[in-house]
């Protein structure tokens, strides 16, 4: 019984142990699960802080953008190299005199401090940097931080990209969590949204699409392998790739070391006018409309919303000039205050070629002067006047006694030359009105009847010259005898002369073009002459010397042609022979006898006078815009028994190469074809205004040079030491701030406008932030074929690379006129492949001053000085009491920014930029 | 001399270049030939001149020219007259040398100027007549000014000089001046600039004043040898 018994008692208490070993196995496996359980909790609410904390922190970066920039639209995004050991650091800057207090950081650190205090404190900016570069642990973190085998940004290059650590505290005061972030620029990267890889390795045009811009090219092994950027670039839904950017990259690792170079950003670029530029003395100039939208000017130049005619558009677009760079009139000093003229007058002028540049029409536009018919200031698509010569044959002598009639009539012909690269057509109407009467014995003096003639159907091939016969106009001419029985009796006039009451005026002429004016010589009613200067000089006809006799098949010529002052004088050319001298001062036309053999037609004349080969214009213009080729030259006539219109035809197809000109007649496609408008500067060969003729007149020398855009500025003057002849003035100095044609590239843009009215284009390369390697894609194989004799010259990509390197040593670049500093190089003819130009002697492309335009305007729509696509990279983490780091979380963003019109409290219309999130990731 | 000299070169090219164009036989060069030009300068709204046994302008408009040539014939009797008064008219016989040239200005209002009595004391009109030739010692680039202004003293300054004055329906005669020569007229207050270049044949001329619609005004034209 006992051992029953006992067996009973040790099996229940075996029973009751397992029990106890179940349970507490149960209750052991329970509080391990609920410590489990706690720990995983607490972990999940830290990452869930840690998540907050960056997400804050990229609410920090917003608001802090928002806040630096302000209503400043034409904010700048730039970058500065703190140490070789660390990446550069973007910042924004709101004005161009590099202070603290217009500038914003793209990095975290005492941002509240900075902010506050960096509009007093000359060192706000240098103490908030040099936060970056202390490397302790507690201050900053490497915030391109390994995630596990590769960094966040890149695995090449510079690694190291120190963010300050920005602490926050809980509401007893505890600190409890830090941020560091830094912020990317994207639009200093390939984007892959926009650029491309094209099979074409000739870039030319006057605007390259985006996607012209190569993400990958051959031998350039730092960017994407070329058959992945193929792939990538053939494929129609290019956003399942971009989900995974890493899957256009031949492996992980290629991934990892190029990443940095390209972005997937589509945020608009929008163009505003910047806050201004720095003077050559180191003041600082602001522009009045800064930070407003830049002016489209195809707009201004076509929309009545900008002037209900082309008149009172140019003289808007006058007005924005001058409104923002007041001195910019005053490169002509020939129109500057205190020489007798107004130097709005020069900056209409402009304006007035760039309205007729863009608008589809072929009526000059015309500025209002004193006299009627106003000046037909700009330059259209329409033929220039080289030669004017009149015809006169004494048709017929009839009467007795003393009374006499005679018939004396005068033809009109008229050479035309168009210059441009595209056929023009339309109808001439040409008037001709002299001053001299037909001296005949007995004779009342009259002066000739006006001579008024059209001719229809003109159509001009480019390059060509064609003569034309326009009226005919018949003379009578009562005398008291029969005159024809005397030779000395025979029809005359005497020579016109300027400012001689004893001579007959100049003639004058008033030319249209399809109805409407498009050259003439000054008429009576002008603000700019003494009505005795102006006109035609004509010599004289008839008389002892050219009879023109009883017959009506001798004939007897009056000549002339645009010319120059003198070729030997050493103040330079003056109207540079050149037939696009301002229209309202004609310096000077030539007169020249019926029997000189350099007398052509059908091409240009090769006069040997004393004014050298005046329609030589590739000798004439070599120290203006230069022109590779002279035109052709014509053929002569036996003037005396034939007439212009039967010189035989020089002009080829051939000849179509070498016209000197380009005129869209159209919407500009880059704003660098400012570089293709007319530059009525009326300064000579070194940059002095000249005066001349009798009564003297500042307007005298002129002609032979377009805008400046992408060509080096004219060195004018070239000299600093003022002439000391009082016929002379001195000229400021063009290629300087303030006075520079490319200013006009922070001013106007070719960008369509948005419902906001902001003009609005692809993301653009910031030339500020974009690294040699995409600056090279940017010039690669850029061409030109605006000079059709050399469109298969290629930037080589050596000289890409190069120039990539001369846009980041040029750094920084205040507003798109700065792109000044890169363009001798990028003329440099030995860029090129073949030389471009095909002369290797020359520091500057020897081509057609279209072609050298074309080669920066292509790539101006392509570049900015400021970004509106970032990515933001935040690193938030969690903290124990100790200081122990307990979560962390990676929050990276793409921020756009954009400009909208405001509102503002006293009624004025403002531009605000929001920072709006884009995308977000977060691991 | 020198001034004749010039002239036959240019006949000899003139006929050289008659001989390639002319149809018409040049005249008999034996014939008698004078050369006279007028300027109107009266200050009336029309004037009438007649050339005795040759020619009768009507209605020649203020400041008209009317051209000189080679007439065969050096006797000029000259009439001017102007508008209803018949008795308004001046006359003026020229006996010219043979191939000499003159330019003949008529002047005045044509308005009679009456004594006490109202009769008719004389006519404020005139004929003038400048020869054109030069003697051997005479200095060429001269200027002739003529006030045709009937009641109004013109003053006149050459190249800067000082005013002088020239009596209404006088003139005088500036020689040797500079090849570029700026005369100015004060009349009042109106003042006129007179530019004027010698230069090649052109080595004379004569300026002469009038007065249309109560406006002065002047009339110009060179003086050629014959």
């Amino acid at each position: 019984m006992f051992h029953a018994n006992l067996r009973k008692k040790a099996s229940a208490l075996v029973t009751t142990l397992l029990v106890i070993v179940v349970l507490s196995t149960i209750i052991v496996a329970f509080l391990q699960s609920m410590s489990l359980e706690r720990a995983v909790s607490r972990s999940m609410k830290n990452k869930y802080q840690a998540d907050l904390a960056a997400q804050a922190g990229a609410a920090m970066i917003r608001q802090s953008l928002n806040q630096a920039i302000g209503t400043n639209a034409g904010f700048l995004v730039l970058t500065t190299n703190l140490s070789s050991s660390l990446n550069n650091v973007y910042y924004i800057q709101t004005g161009t005199n590099p202070a603290a207090s217009t500038m914003l950081p793209l990095l975290s650190g005492n941002l509240t401090n900075y902010l506050s205090t960096r509009s007093s404190s000359n060192n706000a900016w240098a103490n908030y940097m040099a936060q970056a570069t202390n490397t302790n642990t507690s201050n900053a973190i490497n915030a391109n931080k390994l995630s596990g085998l590769y960094r966040i940004i890149a695995n090449s290059g510079t690694t190291n990209f120190n963010a300050p650590w920005i602490y926050f505290t809980n509401s007893i005061g505890e600190t409890n969590m830090r941020v560091a972030f830094f912020i990317v620029d994207e639009q200093s990267k390939l984007n892959l949204t926009q650029h491309g890889c094209s099979t074409n390795t000739n870039r030319a045009g006057w605007s390259n699409s985006p996607s012209l811009v190569p993400i990958a090219f051959a031998g350039k092994t730092n960017l994407l392998d070329t058959n992945s950027a193929f792939a990538f670039a053939s494929a129609t839904n290019k956003d399942s790739y971009i989900r995974n950017t890493a899957q256009i990259f031949t492996n992980r690792a290629d991934y990892e070391a190029k990443k940095h170079l390209y972005a997937f950003v589509s945020g608009p670029s929008q163009d505003f006018i910047p806050r201004g530029f720095t003077n050559t003395n180191g003041a600082f100039s602001n522009y009045a409309q800064a930070n407003l939208p830049k002016w489209n000017i195809n707009d201004c130049a076509t929309n009545t919303n900008f002037g209900a005619n082309s008149t009172i558009r140019a003289s808007n677009i006058a007005n924005i000039i001058n409104t923002n760079l007041p001195n910019f009139g005053k490169r002509d000093i020939a129109m500057s205050n205190g020489l007798g003229g107004n130097y709005f007058r020069y900056l209409e002028r402009i304006a007035a070629s760039i309205v007729d540049y863009i608008d589809t029409d072929t009526e000059v536009t015309i500025l209002s002067d004193a006299s009627p018919s106003g000046e037909p200031a700009g330059k259209e698509l329409a033929p220039l006047i080289t030669c004017i010569a009149e015809k006169y044959n004494w048709i017929s002598e009839t009467g007795s006694g003393s009374n006499w009639t005679n018939q004396i009539a005068q033809t009109v012909y008229v050479q035309l030359w168009n210059p441009y690269q595209t056929n023009i057509s339309g109808n001439l109407t040409f008037e001709l009105s002299s001053f001299r009467p037909i001296q005949m014995p007995g004779a009342v003096g009259t002066n000739m009847a006006t001579n008024t003639g059209t001719a229809n159907g003109i159509a001009l091939q480019p390059n060509e010259f064609k003569v034309y016969q326009l009226g005919v106009a018949t003379n009578f001419v009562n005398t008291t005898q029969k005159s024809s029985t005397n030779s000395a009796n025979y029809p005359k006039m005497t020579n016109s002369q300027s400012a001689n009451i004893l001579s007959p005026l100049h003639s004058r002429f008033e030319a249209k073009w399809n109805g409407g004016v498009f050259d003439r010589t000054p008429n009576l009613a002008t603000d700019f002459f003494d009505i005795l200067a102006p006109g035609l000089a004509k010599d004289s006809v008839g008389g002892s010397t050219t009879l023109i006799a009883l017959n009506g098949s001798t004939n007897r010529y009056s000549i002339n042609f645009p010319s120059i002052g003198s070729v030997t004088n050493a103040k330079g050319y003056r109207a540079v022979a050149d037939p696009r001298q301002n229209y309202i001062a004609p310096y000077n036309w030539e007169y020249a006898s019926q029997t000189n053999a350099g007398i052509l037609w059908n091409g240009r004349n090769n006069l040997a006078n004393s004014s050298g080969a005046p329609q030589d214009y590739g000798s004439t213009w070599a120290a203006r815009d230069f022109m590779r080729a002279s035109p052709y030259l014509g053929t002569s006539v036996n003037l005396n028994t034939s007439t212009p219109t039967n010189a035989s035809t020089v002009w080829t197809s051939a000849d179509t190469n070498n016209a000197p000109l380009y005129h869209r007649n159209g919407k500009m496609e880059s704003i660098g074809e400012l570089g293709n408008i007319y530059d009525p500067a009326q300064l000579n060969d070194v940059g002095f205004s000249t005066s001349g003729g009798s009564p003297s007149s500042w307007y005298a020398s002129g002609g032979g040079r377009t805008l400046r855009i992408g060509i080096q500025e004219f060195d004018y003057p070239n000299t600093n030491t003022p002439p000391t002849a009082s016929s002379e003035k001195i000229a400021p100095k063009w290629n300087s701030p303030g006075y520079r044609s490319t200013h006009l590239l922070d001013l106007f843009t070719v960008a369509q406008t948005n419902a906001n009215g902001v003009p609005t284009n692809a993301p653009k390369i910031n030339i500020n932030t974009a690294s040699q390697d995409v600056l090279t894609a940017l010039f690669y194989n850029l061409s030109q074929n605006a000079d059709p004799v050399f469109t298969n010259s290629v930037f080589t990509t050596n000289a890409a690379s190069n120039l990539a390197a001369l846009v980041i040593s040029n750094r920084p670049y205040y507003n798109l006129s700065d792109i000044y500093k890169i363009t001798p190089q990028l003329l440099n003819p030995t860029n090129f492949s073949p030389v471009l130009g095909a002369n290797a002697t020359t520091n500057i492309a020897a081509i057609n001053d279209a072609g050298r335009e074309q080669l920066l305007a292509a790539v101006l729509g392509l570049i900015d000085t400021q970004s509106r696509n970032l990515k933001a990279i935040v690193i938030g983490q969690v903290l124990g009491p100790q200081g122990k780091i307990l979560a962390e979380s990676v929050h990276e963003s793409i921020i756009t920014l954009d400009s909208y019109p405001y509102t503002n409290s006293p009624g004025n219309i403002e531009y605000r930029t929001r920072a709006k999130q884009d995308y977000f990731n977060k691991y | 001399m020198k001034i004749f000299a010039h002239h036959f070169f240019v006949v000899v090219i003139g006929l050289a270049t008659l001989t390639l164009s002319a149809q018409d036989s040049p005249s008999d060069s034996t014939l008698p030939r004078s050369s006279v030009q007028f300027i109107n300068a009266a200050s009336v709204p029309s004037l009438d001149l007649e050339i005795k046994d040759f020619h009768r302008y009507e209605k020649l408009s203020p400041g008209a020219k009317i051209f000189g040539g080679h007439f065969d014939f050096t006797t000029w009797k000259l009439k001017a007259s102007a508008g209803m008064d018949e008795t308004a008219l001046v006359e003026k016989s020229l006996n010219k040398v043979a191939n000499t040239a003159s330019t003949v200005v008529v002047i005045g209002n044509f308005q009679w100027v009456l004594d006490e009595n109202g009769k008719k004391k004389n006519l404020q009109a005139a004929i003038l007549n400048f020869d054109h030739e030069l003697v051997a010692d005479e200095k060429p680039n001269s200027l002739t000014i003529v006030n045709g202004l009937v009641d109004k003293i013109l003053r006149i300054s050459i190249n800067e000089a000082e005013f002088q004055e020239l009596p209404p329906m006088s003139h005088k005669i500036w020689r040797g001046l500079p090849e570029g020569t700026e005369a100015r007229a004060l009349a009042g207050s109106k003042q006129i600039r007179l530019p004027v270049k010698f230069k090649g044949d052109l080595k004379a001329g004569i300026v002469a004043f009038y007065e249309r619609d109560g406006a002065i005004r002047f009339s110009a034209m060179p003086q050629s040898p014959f």
